[in-house]
């Protein structure tokens, strides 16, 4: 089976729960996780879990994201996005690492190794700097 | 200066033998001090603020988290140091602040480990410990004015946390996650909790066979909140007093002074 919880769930600073609504501009520094529903816009420094029954409406920005429940939204995941066969994504995405399970649906454009690239480009700058 | 309050209900003649041992504990300590009985049609405000005039460094409340309450406000406006001889029930401050009953709690007292803590500031009077409301979809939490946060169930709860018992929190509200940094009256936030109550047989049901939602309680960290409702809400702040809906909440950080035991639960 899919394993989705590739983020430690003791380590989550904030839990919106199933039985509420989150609306408006939601910025956090600790981790997250969401099993209910979440309107606006979303920034948080640290990893999310977005579980089976979270319902998200907003562009949502983080280092580490797992999701099983439903984005509507671009996202910007910094280190890695795994998505779970449950999950439902209507938005573009962008991130370094990417894991989607059979079943899992992506409706959106794609963008990864931006980060590598970049990497890339600042080595080659080094080894071709004139002496 | 130490200045010792009695509340109201220690002058039933069953509270006097175990008031006698703390007075001769004290002496023997070399913490007694002058000695206020408070009556119901007393002013303690204004009694506080003449002793603190007269000399009073530190404020002792004996009796319980009522009697607490009756001082805090004072203490947090003067910078006084305030320290607790919890008699009787009703004692949950004293227990999470690691000081012992009755005459027990003399010695802790005469080790004088003082803390800064925070208190809830809520309509503009200071609580220690924590506000409790019913709601339902009516009642809004506005968060820092940036978001709003909304029951949909049909009922549930709020509560927001400055001091608590982490064990009690984590087996009552299931968190999965690690409390241990919560909960802690130094942190400078207080810890909001969003819960849904049962609305009977069907829920629970549900729950069983669809296995759903281990913990359905919401945790969220803040420092400055508004709870509005479309009809008016009570709430109960530390167990003791009633207030109304909107509600204006915020952190005052490390505001009071206070003598804690070396047992306390942060």
């Amino acid at each position: 089976m899919f394993k989705q919880e590739q983020i430690n769930e003791k380590g989550v600073e904030t839990i919106i729960g199933p039985s509420v609504k989150v609306k408006g501009n939601f910025q956090t520094k600790g981790s997250v996780q969401i099993d209910g529903q979440l309107e606006g816009t979303f920034k948080i420094e640290e990893d999310l879990i977005v579980g089976e029954n979270a319902k998200i409406t907003a562009n949502i920005q983080a280092k580490k994201i797992s999701v099983a429940g439903e984005i509507k939204g671009n996202i910007n995941a910094s280190e890695s996005l795994t998505l779970s066969e449950k999950s439902r994504i209507e938005g573009d995405i962008e991130t370094d690492v990417l894991s989607a399970a059979p079943g899992a649906i992506i409706n959106g454009k794609i963008k990864m190794g931006q980060k590598q690239n970049l990497e890339k480009i600042k080595e080659d700058n080094i080894e071709n700097k004139p002496e | 200066m130490y200045y010792y309050l009695y509340d109201t209900f220690l002058s039933d003649s069953k509270y006097q033998k175990t008031l006698h041992r703390i007075e001769n504990r004290l002496v023997d300590l070399g913490i007694d001090g002058k000695i206020g009985r408070l009556s119901m049609l007393m002013n303690v405000e204004k009694l506080l603020n003449e002793e603190i005039k007269r000399g009073a460094k530190t404020i002792i409340a004996v009796g319980n988290d009522s009697t607490i309450d009756k001082i805090i406000n004072v203490a947090a406006a003067e910078k006084i140091t305030v320290g607790i001889i919890p008699i009787g029930e009703n004692n949950k401050i004293a227990e999470i602040l690691g000081i012992p009953p009755m005459d027990l709690a003399c010695d802790t007292l005469s080790r004088r480990r003082v803390k800064k803590i925070d208190l809830l500031k809520i309509n503009s009077r200071y609580y220690v410990m924590n506000l409790k409301m019913d709601a339902d979809k009516n009642v809004e939490v506005i968060c820092e004015d940036k978001y709003k946060v909304k029951l949909t169930a049909k009922k549930g709860e709020i509560y927001i946390y400055n001091l608590a018992d982490k064990e009690y929190i984590k087996n009552s509200f299931k968190f999965k996650k690690d409390v241990e940094n919560f909960f802690n009256p130094q942190d400078k936030m207080f810890d909001i909790i969003i819960k849904p109550t049962d609305s009977g047989l069907t829920d629970s049901l549900l729950k069983i066979f669809k296995k759903k939602h281990a913990c359905a309680a919401t945790l969220i960290r803040g420092k400055k909140i508004k709870i509005n409702s479309k009809k008016i809400v009570s709430a109960i702040c530390d167990n003791n007093n009633i207030v109304k809906t909107p509600l204006d909440i915020e952190i005052t950080p490390q505001i009071l002074k206070i003598i804690v035991g070396k047992n306390r639960k942060f």
